[in-house]
């Protein structure tokens, strides 16, 4: 039966986007919006009777908390009651363009709208609009008067920096907007507001600079962000789960910043940034995983040791990859690949330990990761003592029961700190989890094993896109695109950052307005 | 989607060749060449670089006048449809014999020097299951991983070559010139066909976004494979000399063994050069993988053909066991490579610029009759 009416049963119509107009009476529209949200006792209705004769019915709704009471009191209330009753407009005028008359003269608010239906209406009153109905009048005055408690802008908490601005995105994305707005001032920068979300109606915006930005990878953004659907969209990571280009990769293809500086870098490289409201998470599309292994610090230090440094993280990255598989495959298959006295001396610690190899390094590994999950979930001090507890206390303990040896415990400790040197932690976690498939590998197949691994890794990596951006650019088109290769683990001198980044597809190759082109001639199409 | 896949760039074709060639050709030979012409061998990979060259032109000379065509409508186009079938079969046996023989090889050296008491099932099945994973995530991958491998593979090649000149002699090349034309000429197939494996540019011409420059980027290509044969080749000679490079089993993986970092971390670099090694024929088992796979898909003139992928491996396997030993591997190798690879390389491409001429001119007699 159920499939009978699956095949033929008349489809339901979905109630969506019902229109209705308002009416002109105040008490039938007070009544109906009060039908529409029963039970909502968070809303305010404030009725009123405005005019020299107290003759004219009004009201104005709202949510209380999500106002700014100050605003609307002084400029608002003051106006429409006391105003009124001093400079009492003109009739006709009120009954016609009530709106017109109500942003030029009377109401002191910078923004002032006029609806037409009563649920456009109340979708604005519940982001902290408030409307200002009137009787006798067939529209709905929609009054700004956002304002509710919001954090400061602090210091970014997962991208801090010794130098360089401390400013960091919060919740609000407006807030979040101005904050690249005042590095970006150019008429170029373009803000794309959408809602996303059936019920939570978040506020999602598309930032980019026109002339910059490729464009088929702007419509591919557009087309994503409208695919979605989804109830509610509670913070950025929904949005870059659901628009990335492989959902069964463990690497982040969609860069998060909390950084506006970083933000407006990317805007000026010719990416996209995504803003979401309640999120203090900014996405920069397309990512590369070069561009996540970077830290706005390496822009604002001298070239030569931000060089050196960008080469000390991409050692750690290996490092944090692949060391304790290197522990097991040189302890359990290939032992002449050590010199010799460290060889005796690891046989020699390591004949107490019952355990083979890999046993050891999965249960060392599994501890520091147990360590590190307990220490984030605790607040401050006690995580450090978690740490101090588990590092010297754990560690020292189990090599002197015999359990691991002493090696292993440094490799593991080496492979921790390395793992904190990746700038994004969401590659770091990434790497994390797969170091274990590397030490699974190297119990099974040793060195052979390791390699293996590191092709696997390799092809996932290399068949990684991120919106038609190749994951690994640009080394993997670094003789073509050599120029590129200026911003990888080297950082070239800022004075010769001539050029945007080629793999980006930019629309403008040369960051110096063209003038260096009209010196050499357009050599160069692309 | 509104981008376009499956387009990769000239230099990632010349890439993907140059690695294809070198992970076929590398571990025997010098010693193939000692047994050949003494110490010439390096005048040798000269003359077989030229003439692989030659082939090369030849090869992407069709690439270039079928623009768009994969390869079986190049066939089918210029040699007729049943003809075309049959002929891309056959490039199919052909390139899994090739295949399953380097993967044989691949493992026993594996087995050799890395894992003495592991089965060399596990490595043969483990090797093609990865290989098997990048031909099924397609052109592209194996495009940017080439060009990503080249330098992870050369430089630190270079400076071990640079490390293995300690304790070489030089005079070990010394009678230059003293083998006979003859011998020298008897000695090219041997060096043509350690070039093997720069015929699925005829396959992978068809991916190229700007095909006019394939020919360049190819020959680049050749010429990097003949510097680094040569450079191999001499050193190898200086290092041990003629009479004992015969006598080794895997010249080039013993030249690596005699380099000595004393105080190092590291102390011998077996390691190292083993882990670059499994990169470089990895990179050469699954190109072969993967034209294979692109082959078959369109024998079968299937949309996705990344489904031939897994059904490829047991045919794989069992080639690669079918040898008793290595040497029996390498023998059959030998004589299978004699017998097809000259109609591979030089035949089948001729036959194509031959209709296509004969085809043209009489389309133009045809226009100007009427």
């Amino acid at each position: 039966m159920g499939l009978w009416k699956k095949l033929f049963g008349e489809k339901k119509k979905q109630k969506d986007g019902a229109k209705t107009p308002p009416n002109k009476s105040l008490e039938k529209n007070l009544k109906m919006i009060k039908e529409i949200l029963v039970d909502c006792d968070d809303i305010i209705y404030r009725e009123m009777e405005i005019g020299v004769d107290h003759k004219t019915k009004a009201a104005l709704v709202f949510v209380d908390g999500m106002v700014n009471t100050p605003v609307l009191n002084e400029f608002v209330l003051n106006n429409v009651l006391v105003g009124s009753r001093i400079a009492p407009p003109d009739g006709a005028q009120i009954k016609n363009q009530l709106s017109d008359h109500l942003q030029k003269q009377t109401i002191a608010v910078a923004e002032i709208t006029e609806v037409e239906t009563i649920e456009e209406a109340l979708d604005f009153m519940l982001t902290g609009e408030t409307i200002f109905l009137v009787d006798n009048y067939n529209k709905i005055v929609v009054i700004a008067s956002k304002g509710f408690q919001s954090r400061g802008i602090s210091e970014p908490q997962t991208e801090a920096i010794i130098r360089g601005p401390r400013d960091g995105f919060n919740e609000v994305f407006k807030v979040n907007a101005a904050l690249i707005r005042r590095r970006v001032r150019d008429s170029k920068l373009k803000v794309k507001q959408m809602k996303i979300g059936k019920r939570s109606k978040t506020d999602v915006a598309v930032m980019y600079i026109e002339d910059i930005v490729d464009k088929s990878v702007l419509k591919e953004t557009n087309r994503r962000l409208k695919q979605i659907d989804i109830d509610a969209i509670l913070d950025s990571g929904y949005i870059e789960q659901l628009i990335e280009d492989d959902w069964t990769s463990p690497f982040p293809q969609i860069q998060n910043t909390e950084r506006p500086d970083v933000a407006s870098a990317a805007l000026y490289e010719g990416r996209i940034v995504i803003l979401v409201d309640n999120s203090p998470f900014a996405l920069v599309v397309p990512a590369t995983l070069n561009a996540m292994m970077q830290s706005a610090e390496d822009y604002y230090e001298r070239w030569n040791i931000a060089t050196a440094v960008r080469i000390l993280r991409y050692v750690a990255a290996i490092i944090s990859l692949i060391l304790p598989s290197i522990y097991v495959a040189a302890t359990s298959f290939h032992p002449q690949m050590v010199p010799t006295q460290l060889a005796i001396y690891l046989s020699v610690t390591r004949s107490t330990v019952p355990f083979p190899a890999i046993v050891e390094a999965l249960l060392m590994e599994a501890t520091i990761e147990l360590l590190r999950e307990a220490g984030v979930r605790l607040p401050g001090p006690i995580g450090s003592t978690i740490g101090i507890v588990g590092g010297l206390v754990i560690g020292q303990a189990a090599v002197e029961a015999g359990i691991v040896g002493p090696l292993m415990v440094v490799f593991v400790a080496i492979t921790a700190i390395a793992s904190f040197a990746i700038p994004s932690y969401n590659v770091a976690i990434a790497f994390r989890l797969l170091r274990f498939l590397f030490i699974f590998a190297a119990g099974f197949l040793g060195l052979y094993g390791i390699m293996l691994s590191f092709l696997v890794i390799l092809v996932h990596l290399c068949s990684l896109k991120s919106f038609n951006v190749p994951y690994l650019s640009p080394f993997v088109t670094f003789i073509d695109e050599s120029g590129d290769l200026g911003d990888t683990f080297v950082r070239e001198p800022l004075l010769a950052m001539n050029n945007r980044n080629q793999h980006v597809n930019p629309n403008q190759r040369n960051r110096l307005d063209d003038k260096r082109q009209e010196y050499f001639g357009n050599e160069e199409e692309r | 989607m509104n981008f376009d896949n499956n387009r990769i760039s000239a230099t990632q074709l010349g890439s993907i060749l140059l690695l294809t060639i070198v992970g076929t050709g590398i571990l025997t030979l010098p010693r193939a060449l000692a047994e050949a012409v003494g110490p010439d061998g390096w005048i040798l990979i000269l003359i077989g670089g030229i003439i692989t060259i030659g082939l090369v032109l030849i090869h992407t000379y069709i690439v270039k006048s079928f623009p768009g065509k994969r390869y079986i409508e190049i066939l089918s186009e210029t040699l007729s449809k049943p003809v075309a079938y049959f002929l891309v079969a056959l490039y199919v046996i052909y390139f899994i014999i090739l295949n399953g023989s380097l993967v044989r090889i691949f493992s026993e050296v594996v087995k050799m020097f890395l894992l003495l008491r592991t089965p060399i099932e596990v490595i043969i099945f483990t090797i093609l299951l990865v290989a098997a994973y990048l031909a099924r995530s397609g052109i592209e991958a194996l495009a940017r991983m080439a060009e990503l491998l080249v330098p992870l593979i050369f430089i630190p090649s270079i400076i071990l070559f640079a490390l293995a000149t300690q304790g070489s002699d030089l005079t070990n090349l010394m009678p230059v010139l003293e083998t006979s034309i003859e011998d020298l000429i008897a000695g090219i197939p041997t060096i043509v066909f350690s070039f093997l494996g720069f015929e699925i540019l005829l396959i992978f011409g068809y991916y190229v976004n700007k095909p006019k420059q394939v020919m360049k980027k190819s020959s680049i290509a050749i010429l990097v494979a003949m510097a680094i044969y040569s450079l191999l080749n001499i050193v190898t000679i200086a290092q041990f000399g003629v009479e004992q490079t015969v006598h080794l089993n895997w010249p080039t993986l013993s030249l690596f063994k005699t380099i000595e970092f004393p105080g190092l971390f590291i102390e011998n670099v077996e390691a190292v050069v083993m882990g670059m090694w499994v990169m470089t024929v990895f990179m050469s088992i699954a190109p072969l993988l993967l034209v294979k796979v692109i082959l078959l898909g369109d024998l079968f003139g299937a949309r996705d053909n990344r489904f031939f992928a897994l059904p490829l491996l047991p045919l794989l396997y069992f080639i690669a066991l079918s040898a008793d030993s290595m040497a029996a591997a390498y023998s059959y190798l030998d004589i299978f490579v004699n017998y097809t690879a000259p109609a591979v390389l030089l035949g089948v491409p001729i036959l194509i610029i031959i209709v296509m001429k004969i085809k043209k001119t009489s389309k133009r007699e045809g226009d100007a009759n009427v």
